[in-house]
């Protein structure tokens, strides 16, 4: 008797639990619209209450019984339109429906629970004969199976609802003897009510380990193909070589048959026999080799049938892997269900008002990562009511709307999936940001003021730091935003946040779809191989040890390396394993790989002899042995069978003692002068071809990406070619149709995509092969070829490459979108600058700019040039364009020296940087620039040199 | 009167026994990838149809010269906790036998032992220089000493055993198959 009431109570609990996770947001949607509330709605709440009822009821839970009994009453009401569903009521009814929750979590001591404060708040709706019901515990043990039986099979979340189906909570995890439910005579109506909400797909449930388990064996069944694939290419190449074997020996045969019959015809000439043995011996030689013919070329022809069969099998696995790497996924609906209740509640805790937006609630992630994202987006949205949406009054007082805003979204891109919290708050102010962290002694005085803003404002994540100034019920729970970061970092996620005070604040989580397999780079370090995860990857860099190059240098005892004017600091993969030596020990000329990896906002190198190749891994967790070692996240094992240890970004740098801060502060100290001067004169290029007999160059700055594209995947439409890119179509253009360049002869089946940066709308640059990636000294020379899209030329490596314009390429190829600046209106006054730049690429490149705009540019080739020339005459020009670092007299100097000049302070001035977001901004502001841009945004320097213009203008 | 068997292997002079309910099975040609790391007696790790092997030396554990990998070098790949009755576990185990599952280097085997369970007597407090809480007891045999290794143990001990300054220089080659 017992175990059937048992089966029964577990599958009401599960249906109650479904009933109770409709019935919330129905009640938080009926909030405020009394009047015109959906019939459909209130029903539904009353039946799902209904059915709480009678399910408990039948089964003599008594408390459970009641307490939906009296909701029930109060429903009714609603329903037939005695009673307006107010805000009150709603409280009440959630308090109700949390009242339930908790009963149901252990029937046996449902009792404890006190629900008095919902009959209290439910009195006034209810009649006296209603009123009756009493509020106090029931005086004898409710009949309910034994307590220890129930409590472990209910609250643990053993199943994963599945795709498609309205996922519930919490959904109970059923004893394997339960898997086939005797159908409970109590629980058949509200079972049936719960399947008519699922119509449609049907679902079913399925053991988390029976998931688990499948997800290995597809792992397995990737790795034996990936196997299978390796052995086949072996034995390809042994059947080749055994066809040559074959074919030489068929060869030595056809040449001792042709000796044999010059010798028996000699022999002939005297016998004259019909059938000799040596004609015997001549006709086995011809049969041998037909044979050998033979054994060719069914060995030839084998071979292709066998590849179609693998190919077949290698599309099949693969499907089968993401299946069932898509049962593990639940859409973000498990995590943003909850959201609403959980915001009305805070707001209402906090005396807010908020407006909810939530969006993507159809994106999925693995089961594992849903879970552990709960906390931290749960503390961020609690920072977001707490700190950022300011009170109704003061928001009002502001003149924003009385309501804050506060909008979750999830959505894809670059292969992973991002969470967006958004809010319209007060921003986190980075002054205070800074002041704070030196208060706790997060940083020094001196660190904190050498951080951009948006460095300090991430400075809220960093450990010891908690911006509530006093400690609040609703987020100073002295867990900080760091707890949340590296929640979020242990599952390969990031976090960031932008802000601005007064408008409000955007943290955005990106995270991996799946913990389970995960793309990687394979690298070689004393022979062995490693797998580092994509995510920690930043970019790849090699040096050439024998071209003299001092990329790698000794600072303070360890080994850095200058990257594009930061310095990087080093870590050898080899001496912190205490593995073998490099194999062949330490060749000087041997080329140094650098794996730049990432570590939250700082980066450092990890060097390794060599890099293999990109593979999908599959992550198998390290033994309990291993388990203490830092540098590793895990292990993988390879096609050929071997294992391969997943290095730990982060752990490595910990291991290796890294400290970032000492790193970028070295910067500053002794080593500027060399720093800077480096980072004037050398370029890093991307050098590629287009035909085999073209090279071009690119500054590799202006790059955000390079596809690899099979030409199958381009599409064509309306006679211009697109491929998918990150989810959207992404317009192609060929260089050799708009330029004056060679077009490819035949085209590869690979193409590489050359994807821009700073371009408002980029296109993707097709192009047949990409070379390599240079840092070196460059001078362009733009007389010998010009044209349209040539920015002009320049010897690498003993070539002729083409540095490539693509702003002209691109205004060549789509008229309609690129050339929106007339050149007529944007030079009205005929301006006049004056550029300084000691770079001749960067001096070539921007005056070519400025004049294809229409300006009138004159070029000097730095600071002391210019300051010549604006002394020998004051009106030269009518704005000064400046790069910052140049020999003798830098940017920054030559303002000062036009603020402090009489005739000259009015001149507007703006510098130029050839990094991003480097650290020289304020230095230029506190010098007096008007603008500071970076040199290779041509559109944003042309928006800025206009607006400098004409306030300076205005201002005269 | 039950019966019991053992593998036994030689390591430096002595003879040591591991009962073989607790074995999963003997590989021949193994290969396996160093790691680097802060456990005296963990090798690498093996990949043996799929699932990942924790490769381990004994000798490290008891004390003994780090065996040499060669042409006779076996791995014994023991059960895990899992895979072994709770009850034989708790009789013979001698200690957690873990969830991962563990490799142990070994010279070559020599013979399975089949013995009486009573003529495994209690180890002495040092029976040839091992230490006693490796040991589950010995066997007298007609002309040398069974010690039956303590597998919970040893696997214990190996998650204690730190690399010191003075440990022996780990082996770090591999061996193809």
């Amino acid at each position: 008797m017992e175990t059937i009431d048992q089966e029964v109570l577990e599958e009401l609990i599960v249906e109650s639990q479904e009933h109770l996770d409709v019935i919330e947001p129905d009640l938080l949607s009926m909030e405020g619209g009394a009047q015109g509330a959906d019939p459909e709605v209130i029903n539904r709440i009353f039946r799902g209450i209904h059915s709480i009822k009678g399910g408990f009821g039948f089964l003599g839970v008594e408390p459970v019984q009641r307490l939906a009994h009296a909701m029930e009453n109060v429903l009714m009401k609603v329903r037939d339109g005695e009673l307006a569903m107010t805000t009150d009521m709603v409280d009440v009814m959630l308090a109700g429906v949390d009242r339930i929750r908790e009963m149901m979590e252990d029937v046996t001591v449902a009792d404890a629970v006190d629900p008095s404060a919902v009959y209290a708040g439910l009195q006034p709706w209810l009649d006296d004969a209603e009123a009756v019901i009493p509020p106090a515990p029931a005086p004898q043990a409710p009949p309910a199976p034994p307590a220890p039986a129930a409590k472990d099979i209910v609250g643990k979340s053993g199943f994963i609802p599945l795709r498609g189906m309205q996922s519930g909570s919490a959904p109970a995890e059923q004893a394997p003897e339960a898997a086939k439910p005797a159908q409970p005579v109590a629980a058949k109506g509200p079972a049936r009510e719960a399947k008519a909400r699922h119509q449609g797909t049907e679902v079913l449930r399925v053991r988390v380990d029976l998931l688990n388990q499948l997800m290995n064996l597809a792992g397995e069944l990737v790795l034996a193909r990936n196997q299978m694939i390796q052995s086949l290419d072996r034995k390809l190449t042994d059947s080749q070589a055994g066809t040559g074997m074959v074919q030489a020996l068929q060869t030595a045969l056809d040449e001792s048959r042709r000796r044999l019959r010059d010798a028996l015809q000699d022999e002939g000439r005297g016998a004259g026999t019909a059938s000799s043995p040596a004609e015997t011996l001549d006709r086995e030689f011809t049969l041998l080799a037909d044979r050998l013919r033979q054994v060719l070329s069914t060995r030839l022809s084998d071979l292709p049938g066998m590849n179609a069969n693998l190919v077949n099998l290698d599309v099949v696995t693969t499907e089968l892997q993401e299946n069932i790497m898509r049962t593990r996924m639940q859409n973000m609906d498990t995590l943003f269900g909850k959201l609403p209740r959980q915001v009305r509640d805070l707001s209402r805790k906090t005396g807010r008002e908020v407006f909810l937006e939530i969006s993507g609630r159809e994106v999925e992630l693995d089961k594992s990562i849903i879970e552990a994202l709960s906390d931290p987006l749960n503390h961020m949205i609690r920072n977001s009511l707490d700190h950022g949406i300011e009170p109704p009054e003061e928001r009002e007082a502001l003149g924003k709307p009385r309501s804050g805003r506060l909008s979750i979204r999830a959505f894809h891109a670059s292969g992973q999936v991002n969470i967006e919290i958004a809010d319209d708050g007060r921003g986190i102010d980075p002054e205070k940001i800074r002041k704070i962290a030196v208060e706790k002694g997060v940083v020094t005085r001196e660190q904190a003021d050498a951080m951009d803003d948006r460095e300090a404002v991430m400075l809220v994540m960093a450990p010891g730091f908690s911006t509530a100034e006093q400690v609040s019920d609703i987020s100073g729970r002295g867990v900080g935003m760091d707890v949340v970061r590296s929640n979020i970092e242990a599952l390969g996620g990031s976090i960031d946040v932008e802000s601005t005070v007064g408008e409000g604040t955007v943290m955005t989580l990106k995270l991996p779809l799946t913990l389970a397999i995960i793309p990687s780079l394979l690298v070689k370090v004393g022979g062995r191989r490693f797998a580092v995860p994509q995510v920690g990857l930043d970019e790849l860099v090699r040096l050439r040890r024998n071209t003299g190059d001092k990329s790698i240098e000794t600072v303070q005892g360890s080994e850095v390396m200058r990257l594009r004017g930061k310095l990087l600091p080093l870590v050898r993969l080899s001496d912190l394993l205490g593995g073998g030596k490099p194999e062949g020990g330490e060749d000087p000329d041997r080329a140094v790989h650098i794996l730049v990896l990432k570590v939250n906002e700082d980066r450092y190198g990890l060097v390794v002899d060599e890099v293999l190749d990109s593979e999908e891994i599959v992550v198998k967790p390290l033994p309990g042995l291993l388990k203490d070692n830092a540098c590793y996240a895990g292990a993988t094992i390879m096609g050929d069978g071997g294992v391969a240890m997943i290095l730990d970004v982060v752990g490595i740098a910990e291991e290796a003692g890294l400290r970032f801060s000492e790193g970028d502060l070295v910067l500053h100290g002794e080593d500027q002068g060399d720093a800077y001067r480096e980072r004037t004169e050398n370029q890093t290029l991307l050098l590629f071809r287009n035909h085999p007999d073209e090279l071009f160059a690119l500054d590799l700055a202006m790059v955000a990406r390079i596809e690899a594209v099979p030409r199958e995947r381009i599409l064509n439409v309306g006679g211009k070619e697109y491929i998918n890119y990150e989810h959207e179509s992404l317009r192609l253009v060929r260089m050799h149709d708009h330029l004056p360049v060679t077009a490819p002869e035949h085209e590869p089946e690979e193409l590489f995509v050359i994807i821009p940066k700073i371009v408002k709308q980029p296109m993707g640059i097709v192009v047949t092969a990409c070379d390599d990636v240079v840092t070196m000294r460059t001078s362009l020379d733009n007389e010998s070829l010009t044209g349209p899209g040539i920015m002009g030329t320049m010897v690498i490596n003993g070539e002729l490459a083409i540095f490539l314009d693509i702003y002209g390429l691109f205004e060549a190829a789509a008229p309609e979108i690129y050339t929106g600046m007339d050149p007529g209106s944007t030079n009205p006054a005929g301006l006049r600058i004056l550029l300084a730049e000691d770079t001749a690429f960067f001096r070539t490149m921007v005056q070519k700019y400025l004049e294809d705009l229409g300006y009138e540019v004159e070029a000097v080739k730095d600071g002391s040039s210019a300051w010549a020339r604006l002394n020998e005459d004051p009106g030269c020009c009518d704005l000064v364009l400046t790069d910052i670092e140049m020999p003798e007299m830098d940017g920054i100097e030559l303002t000062r020296r036009i603020r402090e000049s009489e005739t000259l302070a009015d001149l507007p001035v703006v510098t130029l940087t050839s990094l991003q977001g480097d650290d020289t901004h304020r230095a230029c502001l506190e010098a007096g620039v008007n603008a500071h841009e970076w040199k290779l945004d041509r559109e944003k320097l042309a928006g800025t040199i206009r607006r400098v213009a004409s306030e300076a203008k205005n201002h005269g | 009167m039950a019966e019991r068997q053992f593998v036994s292997l030689k390591m430096d002079e002595h003879l040591f026994g591991i009962d073989i309910l607790l074995v999963r099975e003997i590989i021949r040609e193994f290969a396996f990838t160093p790691v680097e790391h802060s456990l005296l007696a963990v090798q690498g790790l093996l990949n043996l149809r799929g699932q990942i092997i924790t490769v381990l030396d004994p000798s490290c554990v008891l004390g003994m010269t780090p065996r040499e990998l060669g042409p006779g070098s076996r791995c014994l790949i023991l059960k895990t906790a899992a895979e072994v009755d709770p009850d034989v576990a708790a009789a013979i185990a001698g200690g957690d036998l873990g969830a991962d599952a563990v490799g142990l280097i070994i010279d070559g085997v020599a013979d399975v032992v089949t013995v009486d369970e009573t003529e495994v007597d209690s180890p002495p407090a040092n029976a040839n220089g091992v230490d006693a809480q490796y040991l589950e007891g010995v066997v007298k045999l007609d002309d040398s000493l069974l010690l039956v290794l303590k597998v919970g143990g040893l696997l214990a001990g190996a998650g204690e055993m730190k690399v010191t300054a003075d440990s022996p220089e780990r082996g770090g080659h591999v061996l193809v198959p």
